[in-house]
């Protein structure tokens, strides 16, 4: 008899008590840093901030940190940079900005925190990129895209350097006026294409690339759309356009951190997790890489013929 | 390099020369050496469908031990005296026969026997018997399900070989969702699948919720959790070796079942001197959701099948030759509305020719040329524009073996194999898929590479206590350039006719290694090991009890340990790698654990109750800062139980429950935002704590069925009645923190609820 009830109660002594871990609350803020040097542009945009804790609401402006002490060093140089609230919620930049990038430079950044703590890390910039196909200022955005051949898209060939891998950017500079960069200019206002998400292409569907916070509504108002690009050519498809009118069409030759960040971050599955494996950022998180660019300006004409 | 192959010819022609030529005459004495008696051998088969049984013992009524059918079905039971005697064969679900006869000094005699289901004799039966009865088998960490144990434990309708296992203690699965085998702490990669013979890649279906094997096709199922013999190899932890039926040699025969899920059908029948069998099932989700409406966002086409078919014939009363074959397919297509088409297609095909020859009474071989594909594929397009992933791994194996029955006291068995693997892996992403571009891309990994391995065991009975097992295994992996050899031991100490003590040590290297992200097996991708790595080991070290403590029930507990060596964890962020050493973590490990294991196999009531108390740690000097972690799959307490009642000829109810501690999980502690150069938007990602430092709450499920034998225009025909998670505990997935917002949502997915479900099943 005892047998018999031994086994009943213990069954619901392991249902009853099958509790999960509490999660961790030994919260302590640690220095985020992000900085990308864009090879010819000036030394600009460093993020300084402190994470917050997940349990409560996230404050983006609360988290930048204001007055640490930011410099940078390069080929027996040392530049401090300056606060500056107009960009985002605030960042570092070389008050200079004829201090450009130089490729093929070794750049250290040092980061004192308020409270004393020290933040470095270093990127080598990439060489420099030229294009071999010049794309075109003007694409004509099809009536009908269904039947268009994907070879009459905007092709793109740059040289590769040493790079095997590549970042492409596709950014609208004006989502509200169309009209006005015509010849003669008009006053029509901009749409969008109606070619949200795409497959293969640039911002495919809110997962790598839309720089929102993924899903639809990342997809429909975001205006920048990353790819990776494992060769030295693309074709972008119609419907990585959005919006018509002004685009920036960027190639992104990056350095080894740039990309692993940009890996981490948008090939995560869920939420991206910090991964230590992919962050240069020593004492702290973050990233500090680098990239050579190519731009182009890109017109997306109405598909009004 | 030279040196290594010389050591892998010496162990060829150790085969070659001890073995082949004694065994190239019938008319041989191979019992020279064996101890004085008779020998009797034969192959012991059901009586209803002539195929042949798997375990079956046969032994002497006034003698202890005796002898355990092979996976053929094939036994030799010798040192008789010379006399009168009654040979009980038995077989579990078969009514025991006996049969008297008389032998002389040095006598072989062939004693072929045929069993009745015992289903077919409604009186009183006898069942005794199970494969404690050979002395000369050390049996550690091998279970043996039964297939009717196999049919009743049924998700959402379907029976599923993986899903069985599963509850046994010691077996888990990252999630209810999952049929991989985590076993005694290694990952589903880690475990021989074989079948017929064959190699069988990521043998899943639905992305890893069902296994690709059907159980109206399979007539055996041996698990082996550790300590196995040198006759297996490739694999670091475990093994599953199960058999094809041969299909029914006296009359033709069908079944057809309707499931909620798939249908299937096997027919099978007599031809020439032997049999064939043909079985599938496929489901038809594809079909229901084709007839839902859906005006915006259509579903995708999706369907998975599975074929087994086979053709055996007896060219002898000493050959058999079958010819079998194995397909299993996932397909899922999408079309949306604007236009983008996604295929995904998992493929699992194997064939194996084999030939089992009777050189002598005593010595039974076996030569196998089977092939074994698996390939996963995706294809995606939109507007002229798309990319492909084309995944493959082929694998062809020339193998022979020889099994010596040298006496009543030792078995050798001895082997050569050798195996030409292709692997390809094609990526192709973000590109026109116009051909051009397509062809500019060379496949990732295109290579092949070759791999030679022999082996030798002996199993001795020293005495009537105590018997060992001894072999060695040799491995040639020609693009790495090495030899492993792979020593192993058992023992058992019989102390008593029902208490037997058993250990086993052995050494265990596996060559590939699985890329795959974890509760999704679908891009999975086999990695031979380069110079950048070297092959992963495992050390096995197993020590059990094997008891039975009243008639019926076997009751047994093992405690093991397993370290582990060069094992890998998948680098999820790499797009490109020229070395296997790019795409693993590497890092070592160690589990230990018990396993308590209470089963009932014969009778009304048959079923188990199983519990294991496991532990398992990994160390990467790149994963969790370096520290040590717990897996996700590791799961401290495991409880299972599974009863079958067989209430009257008409009704059987059953009933299984499995009770788990939660599966680990990594918390998040804090938040941050990162973006892009020009992102007008930035990304909320979050930092995370220790590495699986945490666990979900438990998982725990109970499942009931009830099976109602019937006629249906006059057949036999049998009503599947299942109810899955009755109380539908839904376990968590997995879990995420949702930062889409300011506040960070952190968000279970959950699995099933309950689902009823039923079946019809008819045999013709």
């Amino acid at each position: 008899m005892k047998t018999t009830f031994a086994l009943p109660f213990t069954l619901a002594f392991l249902l009853f008590t099958a509790c999960e871990d509490a999660p961790p609350t030994d919260y302590v803020a640690r220095p985020f840093i992000q900085g990308y040097l864009l090879v010819g542009e000036p030394i600009q945009d460093i993020v300084v901030a402190l994470s917050q804790p997940i349990d409560q609401a996230y404050d983006h402006p609360g988290s930048i940190v204001r007055d640490a002490a930011v410099t940078i060093e390069y080929d027996g140089r040392t530049l401090p940079l300056l606060f500056r609230e107009e960009v985002g919620a605030g960042s570092y930049h070389v008050d200079d900005s004829t201090v450009v990038v130089l490729p093929e430079t070794t750049y250290r950044l040092r980061v004192r925190m308020p409270d004393g703590a020290l933040v470095h890390a270093e990127t080598t910039t990439p060489r420099d990129l030229a294009w071999v196909l010049t794309p075109p200022a003007f694409v004509q955005y099809p009536k009908d895209t269904t039947r268009l051949a994907a070879t009459d898209s905007l092709r793109l060939r740059w040289t590769p350097g040493d790079n095997t891998e590549f970042l492409l950017r596709v950014m609208v500079l004006d989502t509200v006026g169309y009209g006005r960069y015509l010849s003669p200019p008009t006053v029509e206002a901009n749409a969008r294409t109606g070619g949200s998400g795409s497959a293969g292409g640039p911002g495919s569907g809110g997962g790598p690339g839309s720089d929102g916070h993924g899903g639809s509504a990342a997809i429909n108002y975001s205006v920048t759309r990353w790819t990776l690009v494992a060769q030295d050519r693309y074709q972008i498809p119609w419907t990585s356009f959005s919006w018509y009118g002004r685009h920036d069409v960027a190639v992104f030759a990056a350095d080894h951190w740039f990309l692993q960040w940009f890996k981490s971050v948008q090939f995560s599955r869920l939420t991206p997790e910090y991964d230590p494996r992919e962050s240069n950022i020593v004492g702290g998180l973050g990233v500090f890489g680098s990239a050579a660019v190519l731009r182009t300006g890109v017109f997306v004409l109405k598909n009004e013929r | 390099m030279m040196q290594r192959r010389v050591v892998l010819l010496c162990f060829v022609v150790f085969v070659g020369v001890v073995v082949a030529p004694r065994a190239r005459s019938e008319t041989m004495d191979l019992h020279s050496m064996a101890v004085p008696g008779a020998t009797l051998s034969g192959f012991v088969r059901d009586s209803t469908t002539g195929e042949t049984l798997v375990g079956a013992t046969v032994r002497l009524r006034e003698q202890p031990g005796g002898a355990v059918t092979n996976k053929s079905g094939f036994y030799v039971l010798g040192g008789i005296p010379a006399g009168e005697h009654t040979v009980v064969i038995s077989f579990l679900g078969f009514s025991t026969k006996e049969t008297t006869l008389r032998v002389s000094e040095g006598e072989t005699r062939r004693l072929d026997v045929a069993l009745v289901p015992e289903v077919l004799e409604m009186g009183e039966v006898t069942i005794e018997g199970n494969r404690l009865d050979d002395r000369r088998q050390i049996s550690v960490g091998r279970v043996n399900v039964p297939l009717r144990e196999i049919s009743q434990l049924r998700v959402a309708g379907e029976a599923d070989v993986f899903r069985s296992l599963q509850f046994l203690p010691g077996v888990l699965s990252s999630s209810q969702i999952s049929s991989g085998l985590y076993i005694r702490g290694g990952s589903p990669d880690q475990t021989l699948v074989l079948l017929d013979g064959s190699a069988v890649y990521n043998p899943t279906h639905l992305f890893g919720f069902y296994s690709t094997f059907n159980p109206d096709a399979i007539k055996d199922v041996e698990l082996i959790k550790g300590g196995f013999p040198a006759e297996y190899g490739g694999r670091m932890s475990a093994v599953l070796d199960l058999v094809q039926r041969d299909g029914n040699r006296n009359r033709f025969e069908g079944k057809a079942s309707l499931g909620l899920i798939s249908s299937r059908l096997s027919l099978e029948g007599p031809v020439g001197n032997g049999s064939w069998f043909l079985g599938g099932r496929r489901t038809y989700i594809d079909l229901l959701t084709s007839l839902i409406e859906t005006e915006n966002s259509p579903l995708p086409s999706y369907y998975f099948y599975d074929v087994n078919g086979k053709i055996t014939q007896d060219l002898s009363p000493s050959d058999k030759i079958s010819l079998s074959g194995f397909l299993a397919r996932d397909q899922m297509d999408f079309e949306s509305k604007s236009g983008l088409t996604l295929g995904v297609g998992v493929q699992n095909r194997a064939a194996a020719l084999r030939w089992t020859h009777l050189f002598a009474d005593n010595l039974f071989s076996d030569f196998n040329v089977s092939w074994s594909d698996y390939s996963n594929a995706l294809e995606n397009e939109r507007r002229g524009f798309g990319g492909v992933i084309d995944n493959h791994i082929t694998d062809l194996t020339v193998k022979g073996k020889f099994e010596w029955f040298a006496s009543n006291d030792l078995t050798i068995t001895t082997g050569v194999e050798g195996s030409r693997y292709a692997l390809r892996y094609l990526q192709q992403l973000g590109g026109g898929s116009d051909s051009t571009t397509v062809e500019e891309a060379p496949p990732d990994i295109d290579t092949e590479d070759y791999v030679y391995s022999g082996f030798g065991q002996a199993n001795y009975r020293f005495s009537g206590m105590f018997s060992a097992q001894m072999g060695l295994r040799a491995n040639y992996y020609q693009l790495r350039d090495i030899v492993s050899l792979d020593p192993r031991v058992a023992v058992r100490l019989q102390l008593r006719p029902d208490i037997a003590v058993k250990a086993a040590w052995g050494m265990y290297h596996q060559y590939f290694r699985l890329a795959s992200v974890q509760d999704f097996n679908f891009f999975d991708t086999w990695l031979p090991t380069d110079a950048t790595v070297d092959p992963s080991l495992a050390v096995h070290y197993v020590l059990g009890v094997e008891t039975r403590p009243h008639d019926g029930y076997e009751f047994n507990v093992e405690l093991y340990y397993k370290d582990l060596r060069n094992v890998s964890e998948l680098r999820e962020f790499v797009t490109q790698s020229s070395a296997v050493r790019e795409v693993f973590y590497n890092g070592n490990g160690q589990s230990y654990g018990i396993e308590l294991f209470l089963q009932k196999r014969i009778g009304n009531f048959t079923g188990w109750a199983g519990y294991a108390l496991g532990s398992i740690t990994s160390q990467f000097d790149e994963l969790n800062g370096g520290a040590s972690f717990r897996p996700k799959w590791d799961r401290r307490h495991d409880l299972k139980f599974v009863a079958q009642y067989r209430i009257n000829a008409r009704w059987n109810l059953g009933a299984s429950f499995t009770y788990q501690s939660g599966q680990s999980y990594t918390a998040q502690t804090s938040r941050y935002q990162t973006s892009f150069p020009g992102d007008n938007q930035g990304i909320g990602a979050t930092v995370p704590a220790d590495l699986y430092g945490l666990r979900l709450p438990a998982s725990h499920q109970l499942n009931l069925n009830a099976n109602y034998h019937t006629t249906l225009f006059g057949r036999p025909a049998m009503l599947l009645i299942d109810l899955y998670n009755v109380y539908s505990h839904r376990d968590i997935w997995y879990r995420y923190y949702d930062t889409s917002g300011d506040v960070t949502e952190v968000t279970d997915v959950l699995l099933l609820p309950i689902i009823p479900s039923v079946a019809l099943e008819i045999t013709f």
